[in-house]
């Protein structure tokens, strides 16, 4: 029982994580229609530049430092890149953002090689036990901040100028440049936020029991392509459903691998698959996507 | 002008299919009766290294390892009077590149100093064997041995584990009845450690509880949870070094508190400065076949000079990368020594069965190389992490064979 | 590519017109078949490697670019030719087992196991659109790569099993023949040249006439408006299920002929990072056409390893183990950079890009589109 609540608390932790990277995968194809093949790699270059930065300037200024320099690359892929292609062609932004992944996982590669670099932050190496339960204090944290987070990133597209216009934009692109918003400064913004989100679910995946930063956190961040097909590509809801799902699932499934073993080793890393197939038979648009429709 | 154009491009044409019918350069190149790799004054081997891709440090620093026995070599006058020269070529741990690479460095050296992957490995064999080609290796599993084309240097992974548990028990950590855990890796590294402790565990008593895990498993978590439920009182390594880090610190997170031994690859020294520092320093030890780069004797010390001076303050990644490349460049140059009469690539293999008593001062065990099918040593080494040890790692005990490693049959693959 | 006169009588000028071209072809033909007598292994070997990548982007730009089903999982199919082959081909070895049938018929069985395995997705695949659909087969590398390394009497899990040798009619495609051909010997690499260009040369003339016949105006149609297709008469589920088998076999045939050129199956080779570079490959070329894949597979596989070869001679660029910028890792930059320069500059493609410079060489009245 207690084995069950901490696989649990474990999973609804790393199912948080996912919940932000998908977050800024969901809100830049919303705002955009981009899918962003190189989010893993924006997510890998902030946490490298927190943990290399880290030892002379410490945690705090270095978390800062990665985050600004993962906006400031989501900003320039969207104003540099992206602006300069034609709106419409959805695959062509696609494959342009595989290219900026192929360059910046090359660079990544160079520099990271098989190293591991200590993320330097607080919290690493502590552990607490609550009641019956021992759990690092990582886990705890993220389950109270990234709430806080998400709940920051609702309000500020409930409350905000910039939220509604977005929404609107979204909506109807077209109608919304007719009344005024500016259609670019949304994309941009949302590149930014994208960059932002992936730096911070960075930091709690390379955080202890993770012995820190290296090559493997861009490969964990992948499981955001299915937490985001599972919970709808369009839906913002859906992204933080999905990413629960997928994070509690693969940890419930790593923790019973042993009774599980007919799914064959290391099964937890590809039931998030099965799962995101699963849903979409059901459900082609996933559990919160819109419906296309189409007219002749 | 321009209406000439088909009759230019019909001549073309018809030059070309006259040129196809004529005799081809590459047919007079490929039978002369020289050996490949090998003038007058020069002897060629080839390196097959990741230096691109995931195990790139591991690769770089056994090239340059390799390169400091090479210069040693030449400047004491070579081999057979010959200087060594090497090719190196970077595969980044990649099938597709590493089989055209090999089939480009093929035909312009004697041997392979060093082909490093598994995986790779694997794909050249069927090649290796056509050509009579003598490589060496950077990988010690039992199903290497028996193919007289393969160098494997020191012990094989299941007598490293055997060596290992045996330790674990003479230092009174483990006793009879208790269980060992084992988390081991996909592929011939983990399985083959697995036969050693199946055997080890058997013979004296023990319990063993296995887990298996991939190289690309970053969370450990659920592993060491299962070893720990199971009661072990050891564990028993078979990972990459970042893997390392994750399970000691898990280990820790979970407040399992018990003796982790680990293979050989599964330290960096990079890891003394993340958050697994305390753990590793606590609870890590390391099983090894080849010799410790902060060993105090004239031949290692001779080594970490080089590497000092090349590289000032920053210390190499892995230690037992730098000693074996250089030790088994050393190696190479014995076996060609002894055939200086027959520089071919079937003289040198007939001249790798003659070495029988090899060896470097604290760069490894004694090499017996005469039966393909015998490990060329049953010794090994237990080294533990310490700060201040050169390349992060000092010494528990020297080389030393357990009984039950003598006794073990190794069955050839 | 001629430049006629107007004046000219039609006839004549019609076949003065495609002679030119015919001979090039011819000339194309002929070097093509002479090159084993002259290259080295090394070059060879980067050609089988380029042929094989081709036969398997052929069959995404039929899916991709005509159907326009995009798709993530072709390293999925591509790896079930390859372990179908090995596996039905190859002998019982220790633990890993095989059927030991005869090569060719093995080739066969494993293209159409490949079809079988697209047919079974094709229920998923269509209800699914766009990015949907990419990233549900995406799923199918990852839940594949699982396989692999698990169904291990089969795959041989981690390490790989190795892979039978193609023979035909008694002839073996591999080191231990003693043919000799004007003095060359044929080993594996020369003899399997030829039969990788007559698989490729089929493999794109077949694809020419579905991309140019009925079936790729249907699949053109269904991309561009599906109910519009419907309405036509094109049964749309059935299209994409006929496209998506199709790919499959074309990703069947490219598995077998990767597992002839590696000698060796290995799980690792077949993982995202292929699948990616496979839709690299199609767009670089300009998607939709059956020059454009062939050409773009040829780079992407070519330039890594002869960037590689030629390091030493390169600015910027250095040898292996030196200290600056790895010959791989630049390969990989000038890849990536590619990919984004020429979908800033030219989203069709390098054929695009090749055709109009053509336009540009051709007097203005002669210029038509295509």
């Amino acid at each position: 029982m207690t084995r069950l609540l901490e696989l649990l608390v474990n999973g609804v932790s790393l199912g948080l994580l996912y919940a932000l990277i998908t977050l800024g995968f969901v809100i830049v194809f919303k705002a955009t229609r981009v899918v962003n093949f190189a989010h893993a790699s924006f997510l890998l270059l902030g946490v490298y530049v927190v943990a290399s930065a880290q030892p002379s300037i410490g945690f705090g200024a270095a978390a800062l430092l990665g985050l600004a320099v993962a906006g400031l690359l989501g900003l320039a892929t969207e104003r540099l890149l992206l602006s300069r292609v034609d709106r419409r062609n959805h695959h062509a932004m696609a494959i342009l953002t595989i290219g900026l992944n192929v360059v910046l996982t090359a660079e990544l590669t160079r520099r990271l090689g098989e190293s591991v670099l200590p993320l330097g932050a607080p919290w690493d190496g502590h552990v607490v036990k609550l009641g019956p339960l021992t759990l690092p204090l990582t886990v705890v944290l993220t389950i109270v901040a990234v709430p806080v987070l998400i709940g920051g990133l609702t309000a500020l597209l409930t409350l905000t100028g910039w939220g509604l216009a977005m929404r609107a934009s979204i909506a109807d692109a077209e109608g919304a440049a007719l009344v005024g918003i500016r259609l670019r400064r949304v994309s941009a913004t949302a590149w930014v936020l994208a960059g932002l989100l992936a730096t911070a679910a960075g930091i709690g995946l390379a955080s202890f029991p993770s012995p820190g930063v290296s090559l493997s956190i861009e490969s964990v961040a992948i499981a955001a392509f299915p937490a985001a097909i599972i919970g709808g590509f369009d839906s913002l809801g859906g992204a933080i459903a999905g990413g629960l799902i997928v994070g509690v699932v693969q940890v419930l499934v790593a923790g019973n691998q042993d009774s599980l073993s007919f799914l064959g080793l290391g099964a937890g890393d590809v039931v998030a698959y099965l799962v995101m197939i699963v849903v979409l038979l059901w459900r082609p648009s996933g559990l919160f996507g819109s419906k296309e429709f189409s007219r002749v | 002008m321009k209406r000439s154009r088909p009759r230019v491009v019909s001549a073309a044409a018809l030059a070309l299919a006259l040129a196809v019918t004529g005799c081809s350069s590459k047919a007079t190149s490929s039978s002369k009766n020289t050996t490949p790799g090998v003038t007058d004054t020069t002897i060629k081997l080839g390196m097959l290294m990741d230096l691109s891709g995931a195990f790139a440090t591991s690769g770089k620093t056994s090239n340059t390892a390799g390169q400091f026995a090479v210069d040693e070599i030449n400047a004491a006058g070579g081999v057979c009077g010959r200087k060594i020269e090497l090719v190196v070529r970077d595969h980044a741990y990649d099938v597709q590149k590493a089989v055209t690479a090999y089939d480009e460095v093929a035909p312009q050296v004697l041997g392979f100093l060093n082909v490093y992957g598994s995986a790779i490995t694997g794909a050249l064999r069927d090649k290796i064997s056509a050509n009579d080609m003598l490589v060496g290796l950077t990988a010690f599993a039992p199903t290497l041995l028996g193919d007289p084309h393969l160098i494997v240097v020191g012990s094989t992974y299941d007598i490293q584990a055997i060596n290992a548990v045996d330790w674990l028990v003479r230092e009174g950590k483990l006793k009879k009845g208790d269980t060992l855990g084992h988390i081991y890796l996909q592929g011939e590294i983990g399985e083959n450690s697995l036969k050693g402790s199946t055997y080890a565990t058997q013979q004296l008593g023990l319990k063993l509880a296995s887990q298996q895990i991939k190289p690309t498993d970053a969370d450990l978590t659920s592993q060491v949870n299962a070893v720990k439920a199971a009661g072990a009182k050891a564990i028993l390594l078979d990972s990459t070094a970042k893997q390392t880090a994750a399970v000691v610190s898990e280990a820790q997170a979970a407040g399992l508190d018990v003796p982790v031994v680990g293979n050989v690859a599964s330290f960096a020294a990079s890891l003394l400065s993340t958050a697994a520092a305390p753990a590793l320093l606590k609870q890590y030890y390391r099983v090894s076949g080849i010799g410790l780069l902060s060993a105090q004797t004239p031949a290692v010390q001779k080594l970490a000079e080089k590497w000092k001076a090349k590289f000032g303050a920053q210390q190499p990644e892995s230690g037992g990368a730098v000693v074996l490349s250089y030790f088994s460049t050393h190696l190479w140059a014995k076996i060609i020594g002894g055939t200086c009469g027959d520089l071919t690539r079937k003289g040198v293999l007939a001249a790798r069965a003659k070495v029988t008593g090899f060896s470097m001062d604290g760069l490894g065990p004694a090499l017996d190389l005469s039966d393909p099918a015998q490990p060329s040593s049953r010794e090994s080494q237990i080294h533990r992490p310490n700060k201040s040890a050169y390349a992060g790692m000092e010494m528990v005990e020297d080389f030393k064979v357990s009984d039950l490693a003598k006794q073990y049959q190794i069955k050839a693959g | 590519m001629s430049d006629a006169t107007a004046t000219a009588a039609v006839a004549p000028r019609a076949v003065a017109r495609r002679l030119p071209g015919a001979l090039l072809l011819a000339a194309a033909v002929v070097v093509l078949l002479a090159l084993p007598l002259y290259l080295e292994a090394f070059w060879l070997r980067i050609g089988l490697f380029s042929m094989a990548t081709a036969v398997g982007a052929l069959g995404l730009t039929i899916l991709f670019g005509a159907a326009g089903q995009l798709s993530l999982g072709h390293a999925f199919f591509v790896a079930v030719g390859t372990y179908g082959y090995a596996f039905l081909s190859g002998g019982d070895t220790g633990h890993v087992k095989g059927l030991g049938l005869p090569p060719i018929v093995a080739a066969v069985l494993a293209t159409l196991l490949a079809g079988v395995c697209g047919l079974l997705f094709s229920p998923v695949a269509g209800r699914l659109r766009g990015i949907y659909l990419g990233i549900a087969s995406l799923g199918l590398v990852f839940l594949g790569h699982h396989l692999l390394l698990n169904l291990r009497p089969v795959t041989g899990g981690y390490d790989g099993r190795s892979v039978t040798p193609f023979s035909l009619g008694g002839f073996l495609f591999s080191d231990s023949s003693d043919l000799a051909v004007l003095g060359v010997p044929f080993g594996a690499v020369e003899s399997l040249w030829y039969l990788f260009l007559a698989v490729t040369a089929v493999a794109t003339l077949v694809a020419r006439n579905v991309l140019r016949g009925r079936p790729g105006r249907a699949f053109r149609l269904m991309r561009d408006n599906e109910v519009g297709a419907a309405a036509m008469g094109v049964r749309v589920q059935r299209a994409k299920a006929s496209a998506f088998v199709l790919s499959s076999m074309y990703a069947g045939v490219a598995g077998v002929l990767t597992a002839l050129a590696f000698q060796r199956a290995v799980p690792d080779y077949f993982d995202l990072g292929l699948s990616i570079d496979f839709l690299a490959m199609i767009i670089l070329g300009g998607l939709g056409s059956t020059s454009g894949a062939i050409v773009g597979a040829t780079f992407v596989v070519a330039l890594p390893i002869v960037l590689s070869r030629y390091a030493d001679a390169l600015p910027l660029v250095v040898g292996p183990g030196q200290d600056g910028l790895d010959a791989s890792i630049a390969a990989q930059f000038v890849y990536g950079a590619l990919v984004v320069v020429v979908m800033l500059t030219q989203p069709g493609g390098l054929r695009a890009m090749v055709h109009t410079l053509r336009q540009r060489r051709r007097p203005p009245y002669a210029r038509r589109t295509p």
